[in-house]
């Protein structure tokens, strides 16, 4: 873009007038009063116009007004012609005071365009440069002020650009607003901790205080809840126990009403029970006459009053007849015998052998003790089968060599475990002895470098101390030499009334100033070399070639000084030895040098800076080699340490290998753990044989016991021993075979008993035969005598017919007799029947007579009669009572059970068990118990439910609020929050930024780093070739041939202002959207610059203005001088200015 | 028959927006409501006063509350229906059991609707909650058992309704209101919702006092004219004693804090009561707008919460987004950021100000 009019139709002291500018460089010139500033002015608000809002404006804006507003009143507008790099022409026009009439058009279409370029109320044309009014200011317009700001404070460039790339130039940095954010937060949120009392920390302490608060306050309102149901609890449970005492009460009552009726229904039932009795009585009575009189009345009718005949007979003969029955009927016919006679078994008897004299079979006593015998001989038996080796004494022994064999003594000797601790310690001191020798080795091997090492670096850091002390020596001359030429140049400017021309002066310092380039160029070389030598660990060379760096500096420096004030050629300086500037070399210096300017000089601070870094170099040297003499030292001490573990391990393993020795052993650890297990299992074999002997000596003891015992119980016994040493096996034999001979001799004499006992029995059978048969004789004969008698007997005994069988003949025993005495039988049982018939009958008409008499006891038939009416009478009538008795105790008991049946209702009423007065006499006393309970209990709860309606008013007067409670937090809550969130805000807005600068940096840094690098060149006449910018501070940094790096704003003025304008087309171009391009408007900004520097500011603008356009308003005549000499041709122009009488 | 239905009250609410004595008088402000309902119960003699829950919040109720509603309910004359809900839900530890009830307090007690008479062949069916959540819809299952006619008085959410009244409302004891003739009710006077609705099955009364900002609609207390056929006809009467409304305030093109003030003081200046102003508008990133700069703008209030809405700091991010510089990057990294609307904006010009040279005003609300 490019403007190429402005019109001031009213602005300030202008009216009606325009100004065309050049499409390459314009340069307006005037002096003051000549209305520069207006036009300025006028130019920057016809191309960006003015903001427009509600309300009244920025102090800027109200600034601008005061200035600028039309002296001689009228409308305040401004237009401008502006082409832009697209082609369009575009006319701008401004209306200042309204601030309405503002539009921008498009001259070849006739458009209005203003909405592409409309910023806070009115069209701004640096909007097409991706600017706006403000930014456009900061960026294109560059004034005096400025640029010396920028130029007279430390890091001034710097910041500069940090602000141009953080906000177009308007503002702040982004790290002063990072700085605000930063303290912004330190003030407004803090930190949270402890000791913080800065607005977080206060709004998380009374956030916990609040939450604190409102969790007591939820809590204590849980707990008066819990209390409130509690008490409700204690009330409803104070009511109930109030209905229970009620219920107990009309339980009582029904109880005690159930009890005197169920006393009354017992009282009933006891008066029916005893009428029942009576009549039960009084019938049972009538039934018993009325049975009496019937019985007499029959009794009465049998006899007819006369008593019976009765029975009479002799009763001793029917005595004997029965008695003569029954012993004949007892003596039985005796059987007849078979079988031997008593004399037969007689003769068998005596025919039998005696008993033998022994034991039949083997005596217990010999049984047990010999089996005891042969188990013993059995047990040794066995044991002798087990019979083990017998160790070094057995025939495996014998195979060892002498040696081999004298080992093993010496080791059983000394034991196993002292022969494997031997075969150990030799083994740990074998190892050790190997370890301390090898370790040894190592750290002599180690030691030896580290003395050689340790040499060289005394031998460097001697040389670098050299190098460094001459190297000081070398820039103390030069600068005293650089002294000396500043005070004779002092003395001759005293002296010099007329100035030196400056154009000359300039002229011998081109010329030679060219000395200085190849001393830089070589110090740089030179420089770079020493730094590489030093960082490959090649310090000394590394040293001397910085040491020529220095030299070289120096000499470059003092050359360089007299070539700026010394009017002839300088001669040879020769310090690159260190030596000093010879006594009668005064150059005649420069009457503008002061000697202030000695310290500005870049050579001798670069060499200055070359001596430190020497001084460094020596000084890390020296820090090397004192490290190597550690470290020999620390080797020597570790090698010390080493030799004499390597002694101890070896005095070790021969006092080993001595104790070896003396025990018989062999040195050798792997024999020694051998001979140890060969000597144990020697010890372990005749261990074995020893406990097998042992154990044989008892079992033989054993069974000599066992022997001795069973030869005892053998003659014990009767067994005969032919001599002592008789086998006992042979006398246990004999003894065996003696006892079955007797045994089969006794099995033959013990049939005698039997025999015996059957010639008993017979004897006894055959006596008991006889006897029968004179008992059954005498039976016999008194039953024919019984016959007899019978027989004989007078009257009514028997009849004729068993008369004439009673005459049998019973003589005599034969069958004859037998048969007699069954006929005697037969009559006599028949007599006997007939006779027993009579006398039965006879016995009942008596005692049927005794009953007759005893029932009348006196009385008459007819008073009988009467006696059964009365009883019956008096049965009725106790029958008529006992059935009134029955209906009211039946009614009792209905009464009672109605009772009972109500009560069950109420109480645990067992309606049965109701029927029994005492039983419901208990139920009464625990009726009244209870309700005493009862009573006790309701008692208790009502006042528990009082107490607790106290507690409850109480803790209902006490009780915090859980609404305020809440409130109270949800402040706190919102408090913190807010502190929060703003912590946040903070914390994410300075990330942005910084992530922002970051970026910006990076993207700016290569932008004005090329723009150096195309410009620098041309513009320092070679002294600067190169530039780089650190993307992180955007600090500048240039460099000339040499390739030393020069902070920017440390460079000349001269030099600072063309880089500074450098960085400012740099700036605009990157800050100016693609497709267009910046033009450059300056205001005075070589007002304070010499004559030289004002040169090069304007060839540089010359220069620029081939890529855009650049208008500089200027004052000073010399600035119209050189544009009237440069700015030739139609791309450039120059304005002059007439002075207006009011500006 | 008349009945003055009321629901919602929500005494011991909290007010977590107001400070302490705005709260404090704001829940006086409830139990003033509660007496201007008994005064218009009075005042329309009506046979009874119907209350459909949330009468008080049970997890807050002081014991002064629940002396509070035992005098007022025992000086009402009349019987006062009560019928718990999610809120005041009754269980041991409630107020209502706490509170010896004179006796023409009728509580309904039993979570199934259950019948007491009003009068000749007019019955008023009502249930209770139990539990603060969970409870089932009162009229799942039920069907009225004898002649006349039949009201309901209960707590719940009306199905088709839950989608537009107030956010965040939990569906309690829901039910439909095509249900409600099924079950032979003639009309259900229930609460919950606290927008008023007269539905033709059903009556929300709406919270008779603000709760809170942003309430709309003619709340309060409910005048029901019960006929002889069931049908019933609602008078709505305003008993709330507090004032509170929303104003938005625009502080576009104000030049300083002072010009912000002042226009709210402006806005305010005929209102009463409580205000919540919302500020919106476009201010210039030269003036700092504080909430906190508002205290004492309107001292005729009985608080004034004052809120920011969308207010923008004009600021030309148009510009600022294209612009090659570190601010212009930061505008953009912001902008493209995965950031709440919120969080973006106050980190643009918490970032701005500081590039702007601004120290203290690094605040954004």
């Amino acid at each position: 873009m490019r403007i190429d009019s402005v019109t001031a139709h009213a602005f300030g002291p202008l009216a009606g007038q325009s100004l065309s500018l050049a499409p390459g460089m314009t340069v307006i010139s005037g002096a003051n009063e000549s209305a520069k500033s207006s036009w300025h002015a006028a130019l920057f608000a016809a191309a960006c116009g003015r903001r427009r809002g509600r309300g009244a404006g920025s102090r800027e804006d109200r600034h601008f007004a005061d200035l600028h507003r039309p002296w001689d009143g009228g409308e305040w507008r401004v237009s401008a012609m502006v082409a832009l790099d697209d082609g369009r022409r575009i006319e701008l026009d401004q209306d200042l005071g309204g601030r309405v009439n503002c539009r921008a058009v498009d001259l070849i279409t006739g458009a209005d365009v203003s909405n592409e370029i409309m910023y806070e109320g009115s069209p701004d044309a640096s909007r097409w440069l991706g600017l706006d009014r403000r930014s456009f200011a900061a960026t294109a317009c560059i004034n005096q002020a400025e640029l010396l700001s920028i130029l007279a404070v430390a890091d001034g460039l710097q910041e500069q650009l940090q602000r141009a790339a953080a906000t177009a130039g308007t503002d702040a940095t982004a790290a002063a607003a990072l700085d605000r954010i930063a303290a912004f937060a330190r003030e407004h949120v803090g930190l949270d901790r402890p000791t913080s009392v800065r607005p977080l920390r206060c709004a998380v302490v009374e956030r916990d205080r609040a939450m604190q608060a409102l969790e007591d306050a939820r809590r204590a309102h849980a707990d008066y809840l819990d209390l409130v149901a509690h008490a409700q609890d204690l009330r409803a449970r104070a009511v109930v126990e109030t209905g229970t005492v009620r219920n107990a009460e009309g339980a009582l009552k029904d109880l005690e009403a159930l009890h005197g009726l169920a006393r009354g229904a017992a009282d009933a039932q006891a008066a029916a029970d005893r009428a029942g009795e009576r009549f039960a009585e009084l019938s049972a009575g009538a039934a018993a006459a009325t049975r009496v009189l019937a019985q007499v009345t029959e009794l009465d009718a049998r006899f007819g009053g006369r008593p019976p005949a009765g029975f009479s007979e002799a009763a001793q003969l029917g005595s004997d007849v029965a008695a003569a029955l029954a012993r004949w009927q007892a003596a039985e016919a005796p059987t007849s015998m078979t079988g031997q006679t008593s004399q037969q078994l007689r003769a068998q008897l005596a025919a039998l052998p005696a008993d033998p004299a022994g034991d039949l079979l083997v005596a217990e006593s010999v049984r047990v003790t010999a089996v005891e015998w042969e188990g013993a001989v059995a047990v040794l038996a066995a044991h002798d089968d087990r019979e083990p080796d017998r160790g070094l004494r057995s025939a495996n022994a014998g195979a060892m060599d002498d040696e081999s064999a004298t080992a093993l003594q010496a080791a059983i000797a000394a034991g196993p475990t002292s022969v494997r601790e031997l075969a150990a310690a030799l083994d740990t001191a074998l190892h050790a002895d190997d370890t301390t020798r090898r370790s040894w080795a190592r750290v002599r091997a180690d030691h030896e470098p580290a003395r050689i090492e340790e040499a060289n670096e005394r031998a460097a850091a001697a040389e670098a101390q050299t190098v460094a002390r001459r190297t000081a020596e070398t820039v103390q001359a030069a600068e005293q030499t650089a002294m000396f030429a500043a005070a004779v140049t002092e003395a001759n400017r005293r002296a010099t009334t007329q100035p030196a021309a400056t154009g000359r002066a300039g002229s011998r310092w081109r010329s030679t100033g060219g000395l200085g380039s190849p001393l830089l160029i070589a110090a740089g070389v030179l420089s770079t070399l020493g730094v590489v030598l030093v960082l490959l660990g090649l310090p000394v060379p590394g040293l001397v070639a910085l040491a020529a760096v220095v030299a070289t500096l120096a000499a470059g420096a003092v050359l360089r000084v007299f070539a700026r004030r010394v009017p002839r050629p300088v001669e040879h300086f020769q310090h690159l030895d260190g030596q000093r500037a010879p006594a009668g070399h005064q150059p005649v210096i420069d009457a503008e040098f002061a000697p202030g300017q000695l310290e500005d000089d870049p050579s001798v601070a670069l060499a200055r800076r070359a001596a430190d870094e020497a001084r460094t170099t020596a000084a890390h040297a020296q820090s090397l080699a004192i490290q190597a003499s550690s470290r020999v030292v620390f080797l020597a001490d570790q090698e010390q340490a080493a030799r004499a573990a390597a002694a101890q391990a070896e005095a070790r393993l021969v006092a080993v290998q001595h104790e070896c020795r003396e025990r018989g052993l062999p040195c050798n650890s792997h024999a020694l753990r051998m001979l140890a297990e060969q000597a144990e299992a020697a010890g372990d074999q005749e261990d074995q044989w020893a406990a097998w002997l042992h154990t044989r000596s008892v079992y033989e003891a054993a069974v000599q016991t066992a022997e001795h015992q069973l030869r005892t119980a053998l003659v014990e016994r009767g067994t005969r021993v032919a001599e002592p040493a008789e086998p006992v096996r042979d006398i246990l034999d004999n003894y065996e075979q003696a006892c079955r001979e007797r045994s089969v001799q006794a099995q033959a004499a013990a049939g005698r008993g039997a025999l015996q006992g059957a010639f008993a029995d017979r004897l006894r059978a055959e006596q008991a035969y006889d006897t029968a048969e004179r008992t059954r004789w005498s039976a016999g004969v008194e039953l024919a005598d019984i016959a007899h008698r019978v027989a004989s007997c007078p009257g009514d005994c028997g009849a004729d017919s068993w008369r004439a069988e009673s005459d049998a003949d019973l003589t005599g025993l034969g069958p004859t007799a037998v048969a007699a005495a069954a006929t005697h039988v037969r009559a006599l049982t028949g007599w006997r029947s007939q006779r027993d018939e009579q006398f039965a009958t006879a016995q009942r008409d008596a005692e049927a007579w005794a009953t007759l008499q005893h029932l009348c006891a006196g009385q008459t038939l007819v008073e009988m009669t009467t006696s059964v009416e009365q009883w019956t009478a008096a049965a009725a009538a106790a029958q008529s009572k006992a059935t009134a008795a029955i209906e009211a105790a039946e009614m009792a008991h209905a009464e009672r059970d109605l009772a009972a049946d109500l009560a069950a209702g109420i109480a645990e009423v067992d309606v049965i068990a109701a029927a029994d007065a005492d039983i419901v006499g208990k139920w009464v006393q625990v009726a009244r118990h209870d309700l005493a309970d009862h009573r006790a209990v309701a008692s208790t709860a009502s006042a528990a439910a009082e107490s607790l309606e106290g507690e409850l008013r109480e803790r209902a007067r006490t009780l915090h609020s859980v609404p305020e409670a809440e409130e109270a937090f949800a402040r706190a809550n919102a408090e913190l929050d807010r502190v929060e969130e703003l912590s946040d805000t903070l914390k994410a807005t300075s990330d942005f930024l910084t992530a922002a600068q970051d970026r910006v940096h990076r993207s700016i840094a290569p932008v004005l780093a090329a723009t150096l690098q195309r410009w620098l060149p041309r513009v320092t006449a070679g002294r600067y070739l190169d530039a780089i910018v650190d993307p992180k501070t955007l600090q500048v940094q240039v460099c000339g041939p040499d390739r030393r790096w020069r902070q920017a704003d440390l460079l000349s003025l001269g030099t600072a202002e063309q880089i500074y304008l450098l960085l400012r087309v740099a700036l605009a171009q990157h800050l100016t959207l693609s497709g267009e391009r910046c033009p450059l408007v300056l205001d005075d900004v070589t007002v304070q610059a010499d004559a030289d520097r004002t040169a090069g500011i304007l060839d540089l603008l010359l220069e620029l203005s081939a890529d855009r356009q650049v208008i500089l308003f200027a004052q000073e005549p010399a600035v119209a001088a050189w544009a009237a000499e440069h700015l030739v041709g139609g791309d450039h122009a120059l304005r002059l200015l007439q002075p207006i009488g009011s500006e | 028959m008349k009945l003055l239905l009321f629901a919602d009250l929500h005494l011991d609410t909290p007010f977590a927006w107001a400070d302490a004595e705005v709260a404090r008088a704001r829940r006086f402000g409830l139990r003033d409501a509660l007496r201007r309902i008994m005064a218009l119960a009075h005042e329309h003699r009506v046979d009874a006063v119907v209350c459909a829950g949330d009468l008080y919040e049970h997890d807050r109720f002081s014991p002064d509350t629940a002396e509070f509603l035992r005098v007022t309910f025992a000086e009402a004359g009349r019987p006062v229906f009560l019928a718990p809900g999610n809120h005041d839900w009754l269980g041991p530890q409630s107020l209502y059991a706490q509170v010896n009830w004179t006796d023409n307090v009728h509580l309904f007690t039993a979570d199934r609707l259950t019948a007491v008479s009003l009068a000749d062949g007019l019955t008023l069916w009502g249930a209770a909650h139990r539990a603060p959540a969970n409870t089932d819809g009162f009229l799942d299952g039920f069907g009225v058992d004898r002649d006349g006619v039949h009201l309901g008085l209960f707590h719940g959410s009306e199905r088709s309704e839950i989608g537009w009244q107030e956010e965040g409302k939990a569906a309690h004891a829901p039910f439909s209101a095509d249900h409600i003739p099924r079950t032979g009710l003639h009309h259900a006077l229930v609460g919950h919702f606290h927008s008023p609705r007269d539905a033709a099955w059903h009556t929300y009364p709406g919270n008779p006092d603000p709760l809170t900002f942003g309430e709309s609609g003619d709340r309060g207390a409910v005048l029901v004219e019960v006929a002889a056929d069931g049908g019933v006809t609602r008078t709505r009467h305003r008993v709330s004693v507090s004032q509170v409304t929303d104003v938005d305030v625009d502080i576009s093109g104000v030049r300083h804090a002072d010009e912000a003030r002042e226009r709210v003081a402006a806005a305010v200046a005929t209102l009463r009561g409580i205000v919540r102003v919302t500020l919106s508008g476009e201010v210039s990133p030269e003036v700092d707008v504080r909430l906190r700069d508002l205290r004492g703008v309107a001292p005729q209030l009985e608080a004034l919460v004052p809120r920011l809405g969308r207010v923008q700091v004009a600021y030309d991010f148009d510009s600022l987004l294209v612009e090659q510089t570190v601010r212009g990057q930061f505008v953009r990294d912001v902008s493209a950021a995965d950031l709440d609307e919120g969080t973006r904006r106050r980190v643009l010009v918490t970032g701005l100000r500081a590039l702007d040279g601004r120290s203290d005003e690094l605040e954004v609300h």
